[in-house]
């Protein structure tokens, strides 16, 4: 991809290509799937850059289709309808192209946070061999006990937590979590304490 | 905790009519980013290359857990440390080679070396074809969750050998605000909901660091680096399998609180996993037989010519019995 078109895409995002270029590229976005991810990612590092993942404004969307629309992001404009002249006429058919395609960003984007950062199954998580230094709170591990032979509940949390390592990153959050909410002896005595009780 | 991203379910409504108008324009890409196929994919990639914190609750066996996670990708690592905010107040850290589990409760910390890290990536859900030979995967409506819209994902099992999912996915990340895990009744086995989320740029390392003190508790790590090679003529292997279910990994390695090598199969179908692990039962004080079960995930236990065998995941019981009891010692040289 050449890197015109990635400023191409880049500007797009931004609401600052010209209509005639914006409804050529959105004529490509649909037929060339390494552009539309590259479009996905750029939208998303945008969004993250402009704060918009954690502080949301609502009228962000709103204005992007609009100023791509006409270049007035004045939220009135969405609900007054256009005057009905040749030249009105013809500015929507442009305009429709970008607003798809603005609007489809937004709903079907932000897959990649890290464009440079290889998709998974390429090796995205591969460990460079560099040393991280742990948190002090446990890197002064006590040797174990001369009776540490694990017991039984401890076992089947350690094979949890092994077999959490080879399950989907859904999954694997999910058994971790169930590792880390799982109740203590103590709660459920406390559970069948309440069930018994009048 | 910033607010969640309200803008979104405000501002799509209006933009639907456009979209609906624009679909002929971009027909393609929009037929393209809505198959069910495309959602997870994004999905497995959302859940591992975002960053994200947030507070969930975990619902399963009548139990509700409130957890915390903190979720980081940085530099091609990622980083995870689920708390739980009740309950026992555990602790599980996951960093890109080492994964350790505080369990106040039991005043214990196990620490488990991650030597092999591609297998996880290879087990990353494969949504093919074949997937759907076992699943049937389809769109169903949009809702809300923690004030975002989604897109409901329904994953139904086509026999009893594994769990149905449904799942709904942020229309703008593709992560899962919500899940369920459904038994072969239909009947929610497992249920995780966010009540909150962002997805911060730059997560500090201080908030990957654990903050439970373990003066005094026991701390079982591996006695060597982890895996060691395989070694002998033979090898364990399932002899039967549910329909799909394929060998994915094979490891040996000395696990925390063991002092012989542990061998470690995984068994996959592409989204489910059964992880079989083979040991020398005097490893263990007290021996395992029979089911065990530790919130969705399901275990059985037996002694198999003087070897302890546990399979053990999130899969209906007759999977992990179906499994574990078919073990059988395999020439080497046909192991697969």
């Amino acid at each position: 991809m050449s890197e015109k078109i990635q400023e191409q895409i880049s500007a797009f995002l931004d609401g600052e290509l010209p209509a005639n270029e914006a409804e050529l590229l959105v004529h490509r976005l649909s037929r060339d799937e390494a552009m539309h991810a590259k479009a996905r990612s750029f939208r998303v590092i945008g969004a993250a850059m402009r704060n918009e993942l954690l502080q949301p404004d609502p009228h962000v969307l709103r204005r992007r289709v609009f100023k791509a629309l006409d270049g007035d992001p004045s939220s009135e404009r969405l609900v007054a309808p256009p005057a009905w002249t040749p030249l009105r006429l013809a500015r929507p058919i442009v305009g429709l192209a970008v607003a798809g395609g603005v609007a489809v960003m937004a709903i079907l984007g932000l897959q990649n946070i890290a464009p440079q950062s290889p998709a998974p199954t390429t090796g995205a998580l591969v460990a460079d061999g560099g040393e991280r230094a742990p948190p002090a709170t446990y890197v002064v591990p006590q040797e174990p006990a001369a009776a540490s032979i694990v017991q039984v509940p401890i076992r089947l949390t350690n094979y949890l937590v092994n077999h959490g390592e080879y399950a989907s990153g859904l999954r694997r959050a999910a058994i971790h979590s169930e590792i880390v909410g799982y109740q203590s002896d103590a709660d459920r005595e406390d559970d069948a304490t309440d069930r018994e009780a009048p | 905790m910033p607010p969640t991203a309200k803008h979104l379910s405000i501002t799509m409504p209006s933009l639907w009519p456009a979209v609906g108008a624009l679909a002929l324009a971009v027909g393609p890409l929009l037929a393209f980013a809505q198959s069910p196929q495309d959602w997870l994919a994004r999905m497995a990639e959302a859940v591992e290359l975002l960053n994200y914190e947030g507070t969930f609750i975990l619902m399963q066996e009548g139990s509700v857990e409130s957890l915390y996670i903190i979720h980081r990708h940085e530099g091609g690592k990622v980083s995870e440390r689920i708390v739980s905010m009740d309950g026992a107040g555990r602790e599980i850290i996951r960093h890109e080679d080492e994964v350790t589990c505080i369990l106040p409760d039991k005043r214990s910390v196990l620490i488990e070396q991650r030597k092999d890290v591609n297998p996880l990536l290879s087990a990353l859900p494969n949504y093919s074809d074949k997937l759907e030979q076992h699943y049937a995967v389809a769109l169903s409506r949009r809702g809300r969750v923690a004030g975002r819209m989604t897109q409901v994902i329904r994953i139904q099992p086509r026999d009893s050998y594994r769990y149905g999912y449904r799942l709904w996915l942020d229309e703008a990340t593709a992560m899962p605000l919500k899940s369920q895990l459904k038994d072969e009744n239909d009947e929610i086995v497992e249920q995780i909901l966010f009540t909150s989320i962002a997805m911060p740029e730059f997560i500090p390392q201080a908030a990957l660091e654990p903050t439970i003190d373990t003066a005094g508790f026991t701390w079982y790590r591996p006695r060597t680096n982890g895996a060691s090679p395989q070694t002998g003529a033979v090898a364990w292997r399932a002899a039967q399998l549910p329909s799909g279910f394929e060998l994915s990994a094979s490891t040996v390695k000395v696990m925390a609180g063991s002092e012989y090598p542990v061998q470690h199969l995984v068994y996959s179908d592409g989204l489910a996993a059964v992880s079989v692990f083979i040991e020398d039962p005097k490893t263990d004080t007290e021996p395992m037989a029979g089911f065990a079960r530790m919130g969705s995930a399901n275990a059985f236990s037996l002694r198999m010519r003087g070897q302890q065998v546990t399979a053990v995941g999130e899969v209906p019981r007759r999977t992990v019995e179906s499994i574990a009891t078919s073990l059988t010692l395999t020439p080497e040289n046909n192991a697969r």
